[in-house]
This record gives structure tokens, C-alpha cells and sequence, in this order.
């Protein structure tokens, strides 16, 4: 008997292993942000096999590399920040954004003696403040953003420092070369625990449902297997509502995959949200982003990013969830989501 | 007796040759043309900014852009500087040569543009020099040469009458100080003004072409490299690296780590 089921258990996975052999391959680069666990909730979940579409998934220590990786051919899809593909995009690269996976996510840290100065609910606060930034890091764009929205003139309004890294940008405010300092997660959640520094304010209070990073491709590759694309995305829609409602698990899966500290993922991404791990490709999100760094000057020309934006395979993906599963909520949800910012 | 002392003998050549070659650095052929808007390379040269950065770098100097071309294509060199113009129409014709830094230009050509823009601005900022590098030059090896000549230029802000003194030997003409402009930056937007400007794109040529013959990434991490060092806190420096369109060192760095709230990243 045991024989048997060594048998059937052998042919099941010589099954999988010979199924997973003849789907479709996807090669998709990430960086280890706190929020960029859907993948490895698709993966370990069985979403991406089930769907049709076998991923391999590859973390990469910077974006530019990441990019850089898509452009050379070696990724099929990419997601490496907004700043750094639509860079990529008004040189000439043609990428084409089909989904997203990280919503908000990027704090204001000042030293705890100047919280009570810098936490109001009006970011008039922050003028005439030095403020560190990592230029054209989102946390940068979506600032400014913010206070143009606010009615600041930023540019003159507010001095900023700008570093090379989040670190430096704690540094400095730790040291008192800065009032506040923009970082993203986890090195907010780091700065609080290690440097004693506060948060006065998540970004999302002034500027809700910015966009954070995307998940992009090459458009020859997304217009010769549109397919294979809309099962990715189907599968991670599908991660996205696990990760709605099975915390502990998702929190175990996240810190498991991307290698950062338990506490920091459930407290970020549970206790207070401060990011939203969500695929959709928030159109007007993207839009709105190059429209700040063209105002913040990083740019000095325009160029037709619209172009380079596909909902359709996201919203088709939606749809299939969502006529499979008509009366689930989170899906219901998904599909306002995008009605409001597509 | 004696093979074996004979052996040992050349063994300690071989370890003694090879600590030179060492202590001299990555070796590095480099074209400069006989032109003032090539003397962030001479000064890189001749202030020692190359050994600096850990290159050993032998300047090789050519009167016409085509032989310095030619040399790059043959592999007589790695890298070279040449006019702007020079530079795109041989990426356009196909060459594998990526712009990784830019260089001087007269500073009259910038006085001529606002008087005379848009009528010439493509012939003026075509005469600007940048530096080249074959396809052959390692990544590594670029970023510790477009440092170098970052440092020729923040010595050229600081010193520029002295620096003069020590490159003039190596060229026919040596410009007043204050005549010539630099910007290392091999910045995207102004080349392809002026790539668009003399009509370079070509029919099936991909729309990134130019950007990938235009190494922002190698100057950014030349950038960066000085930076870090820290030995070079300087205010021109910082405005380079203000004007720079790099793309943010975004994200925790913790491949392969483990990123915890009580010590930071841990192996």
C-alpha cells in the first residue's frame, strides 16, 4: 500500500512538474519593499500555476539594475518604483505599465521634540522648513505633489537637502541638519525603533491613493502574449484578496520571501496601513507622478507616458474574477477601486 | 640547487610584477583629442585623479576625430574624446560607443546661443567634447574614470589658471581661463536636442537608441562613488549631483539580508 502511495504521490508531482514545463514562463524582478509580497503569496498559493503562467521571480538591490534588466531582455516584467521606468519611458524605452503593487507608503520622520510642531493637519507647517529628501524618490514627487495640491509654492516656499539614501536622510535628521526628513518603509519603521525619531506624518493624509511602484513590461512582449500577461495579473488578484483576509499567513509569506522584520511587515502593512500591497494599475495615479516631476523641473520635456499605460488587461483580468466569484466582496471592491482611478 | 633558486627567483618576479600591476591599477588606453574641451581628461592626467580612482590610464593624443574613432573601433584604445557631433553621427551609423561623460565647451558658443538661438545651436553644441567609451570598456572601469574627470572638474572651478599651466603642454592651443564652460554630465535632454537637431534618428532605428548609447547610469555612479568617498565634500560637486536626473537608490539594499528592528540589516 505504502508502495502505492509513493507511487501516486511521485506521479502527482512528476504531473505538476511536467504541467509547470509546458506553462507559459514569466521572469518578474522586484526590490524587497515591505509591500511587494503579493508575489510570493501568488507563488506559494499556487495562483500563478492554476492560472497558467509560470513565474520566476528575481529581487534586485536597486531599481536602476532592475530596469536595467528589463531593457536588456533578461526580465519579462519589471517592478522597480514609478520615478525609474517612466525615466526610462520618456528616453525612448518602450515599457508599457499593465499593474501595480504598492499603494502610499512614504512618511515624514522629524526628531520627537518637533512632532507636535510638524504634525498639524495643514502642510503649511512645513514652510520655511529644510526638508531631506532621496530626489525623485516617490516619497519626493508625491511631497511636492502634495503641497502644490495644498497650495504651497514649494520651490521657494521650502528648502530642500537632498541625500543619497534613506539612511543618510535619518542621519541628517537625527543630527539635526534637517526639521524632518522623507523615507520610505521600512527605514521609517528603522528610524522610530533604532534612531528614537517620530513620524509626524504619512503622505497618504495629504495625498491619498498615490501611486507607489508599478508593474511594467516590454510592450512587444505584452502585445505578442497578451494572455500570458492577463493570467499574471489574474493570479495576483487573486493574491491580493488573500492577503485582504488572511493576515497571518500573509505576514508569514512577506516576511518569509522578502527577508524584513515580522514586526515592521504586520505593523506597516496591518496596523496601520501605511502601504496597500494592491495590483491595480492606477492610471491616473501614473499620470498625476509625471505630471509633478515635470513641475518639480527633474524633466525639462514632456512626453505621451498615456501611451504607455494598458488597463485593459487588468480590468479584463478583474473581470473574470469577478464573474467567477459575483458576490465576493473584496473583488466587488477591486472593481470600484479601479472604476475611481483608471 | 640552483633550479630551485632559479625557480624561486622567478616566482618572486612573477609576485613583484604582479603587486606593480596591482598597485598601478586597472590600465586604461585613452584618445584625447588636441582640442581645450579635452582637459578634464589631461587634467585627470596630470593632477593624478586617475591613479586616484585606481586606474592606470595611458593618454594617446590624436589631432582628428576619425583616427580617434577609427582607434576606438580597432581597440588601439578604450575610450577617447571626441566632438559631440562626431560622437552621436557614429552612434547613429551604428558604432558600440556609449557617451559616458561630457566635457568643455567655448563659452562663447553659449553667448552666441542667446543672441543667435535657435538659429545655429546645433553646430554650437556640437563643437562641445565629450568622452566615449568602447563597448569593450568594463562598467567598473568607466565609473573610475567619469569620477576622475568629476574631480578634473571640480579642480577646474577651484584652480583653473594653475590647471592650465600643468595640461597646456599637452595641446597645440591653450584657451584663456574663464574661456571654456565643462559639465561632465553626458545629460540625456541636451544631447538629444541636439541628436533631434541634426536629424540622427533614423528609419527602423529603436526610439531608445540614443539612450542606450548615453551612460547617465555610469556618470550617476561616478557620481555617487565621490559622494560615499567622502573626500571630496564640495559645493561643486553637489551641484552636479543636483542637476544630475539619476534614479533614486530606491528601496532596502538587503539582497540576500535580513532587514530587523533592532540591528538594522543583518547577514
Amino acid at each position: 500500500m505504502k508502495r502505492v502511495l509513493g507511487a501516486v504521490m511521485l506521479l502527482s508531482v512528476l504531473a505538476t512538474s511536467a504541467l509547470a514545463a509546458n506553462l507559459p514562463k514569466l521572469r518578474v524582478g522586484y526590490i524587497a519593499e515591505p509591500a511587494h509580497g503579493l508575489y510570493y503569496v501568488a507563488k506559494e498559493k499556487g495562483y500563478f500555476k492554476e492560472e497558467g503562467v509560470d513565474v520566476e521571480l528575481f529581487q534586485f538591490g536597486s531599481a536602476a539594475e532592475g530596469v536595467a534588466a528589463v531593457k536588456a531582455g533578461k526580465l519579462d516584467v519589471g517592478t522597480f518604483g514609478t520615478t525609474a521606468p517612466l525615466l526610462f519611458i520618456s528616453k525612448g524605452s518602450d515599457f508599457t505599465f499593465i499593474g501595480g503593487m504598492m499603494i502610499n507608503g512614504q512618511a515624514i520622520i522629524t526628531r520627537p521634540e518637533r512632532v507636535a510642531e510638524l504634525s498639524g493637519k495643514d502642510l503649511k507647517v512645513f514652510k520655511g522648513k529644510k526638508i531631506g529628501i532621496v530626489k525623485l524618490s516617490t516619497g519626493d514627487v508625491v511631497f511636492k505633489g502634495a503641497l502644490k495640491k495644498a497650495g504651497i509654492d514649494y520651490k521657494k516656499e521650502v528648502t530642500y537637502v537632498e541625500f543619497g539614501t534613506p539612511a543618510a536622510v535619518v542621519e541628517a535628521v537625527k543630527k539635526g541638519a534637517v526639521d524632518a526628513g522623507l523615507v520610505w518603509p521600512p527605514h521609517f519603521s528603522l528610524a522610530e525603533k533604532n534612531s528614537g525619531l517620530k513620524v509626524a506624518h504619512y503622505i497618504s493624509e495629504f495625498y491619498p491613493n498615490y501611486t507607489c511602484c508599478r508593474i511594467f513590461a516590454p510592450t512587444d512582449r505584452v502585445k505578442a502574449d497578451p494572455d500570458t500577461y492577463r493570467k499574471f495579473l489574474t493570479a495576483l488578484i487573486r493574491a491580493y484578496r488573500f492577503y485582504r483576509t488572511n493576515e497571518s499567513e500573509t505576514v508569514g509569506i512577506y516576511t518569509r520571501n522578502l527577508k524584513i522584520d515580522e514586526d515592521i511587515i504586520r505593523n506597516e502593512t496591518y496596523t496601520k496601513r501605511i502601504s496597500e500591497s494592491n495590483p491595480d494599475p492606477l492610471r491616473k495615479g501614473i499620470l498625476d507622478f509625471w505630471q509633478h516631476i515635470l513641475e518639480a523641473g527633474y524633466v525639462p520635456r514632456d512626453y505621451p507616458v498615456e501611451r504607455y499605460i494598458n488597463t485593459e488587461l487588468y480590468k479584463q483580468a478583474l473581470d473574470s474574477v469577478v464573474k467567477k466569484n459575483p458576490n465576493d466582496k473584496i473583488y466587488k471592491e477591486m472593481l470600484t477601486f479601479y472604476r475611481n482611478n483608471n | 640547487m640552483m633550479r630551485s633558486l632559479a625557480v624561486q627567483l622567478t616566482l618572486l618576479a612573477a609576485l613583484c610584477g604582479a603587486a606593480a600591476a596591482g598597485d598601478q591599477g586597472q590600465r586604461l588606453r585613452l584618445g584625447y583629442l588636441d582640442d581645450p574641451g579635452s582637459a578634464l581628461v589631461l587634467a585627470a592626467g596630470t593632477r593624478g585623479h586617475f591613479a586616484h580612482e585606481g586606474l592606470s590610464v595611458t593618454l594617446v593624443r590624436y589631432t582628428r576625430p576619425t583616427d580617434l574613432l577609427q582607434a576606438l573601433g580597432s581597440g588601439t584604445i578604450e575610450a577617447g574624446t571626441l566632438p559631440a557631433e562626431e560622437a552621436l553621427r557614429a552612434v547613429s551609423a551604428g558604432n558600440e560607443l556609449r557617451i559616458i561623460a561630457g566635457g568643455g565647451t567655448s563659452k562663447g558658443t553659449e553667448e552666441l546661443l542667446k543672441e543667435l538661438a535657435p538659429a545655429l545651436p546645433a553646430q554650437l553644441r556640437a563643437r562641445e567634447i565629450v568622452t566615449v567609451g568602447a563597448d569593450t570598456l568594463d562598467k567598473t572601469t568607466a565609473i573610475r574614470t567619469v569620477a576622475a574627470l568629476i574631480r578634473s572638474h571640480v579642480d577646474l572651478s577651484h584652480h583653473e589658471p594653475a590647471t592650465w599651466q600643468l595640461i597646456g603642454r599637452k595641446l597645440t592651443q591653450v584657451p584663456e581661463a574663464g574661456s571654456l564652460r565643462f559639465d561632465p554630465n553626458p545629460d540625456f535632454y541636451r544631447f538629444e536636442a541636439l541628436w533631434d537637431e541634426l536629424k540622427l534618428q533614423r528609419p527602423g532605428m529603436s526610439s531608445d537608441h540614443l539612450a542606450r548609447h548615453l551612460d547617465e547610469e555610469v556618470y550617476c555612479d561616478a557620481l555617487d562613488r565621490l559622494l560615499d568617498a567622502g573626500d571630496l565634500d564640495d559645493p561643486v560637486l553637489r551641484q552636479l549631483s543636483h542637476r544630475a536626473v539619476c534614479i533614486p537608490d530606491c528601496c532596502p539594499s538587503n539582497s540576500g539580508k535580513l532587514i530587523t528592528l533592532q540591528g538594522g540589516v543583518t547577514p
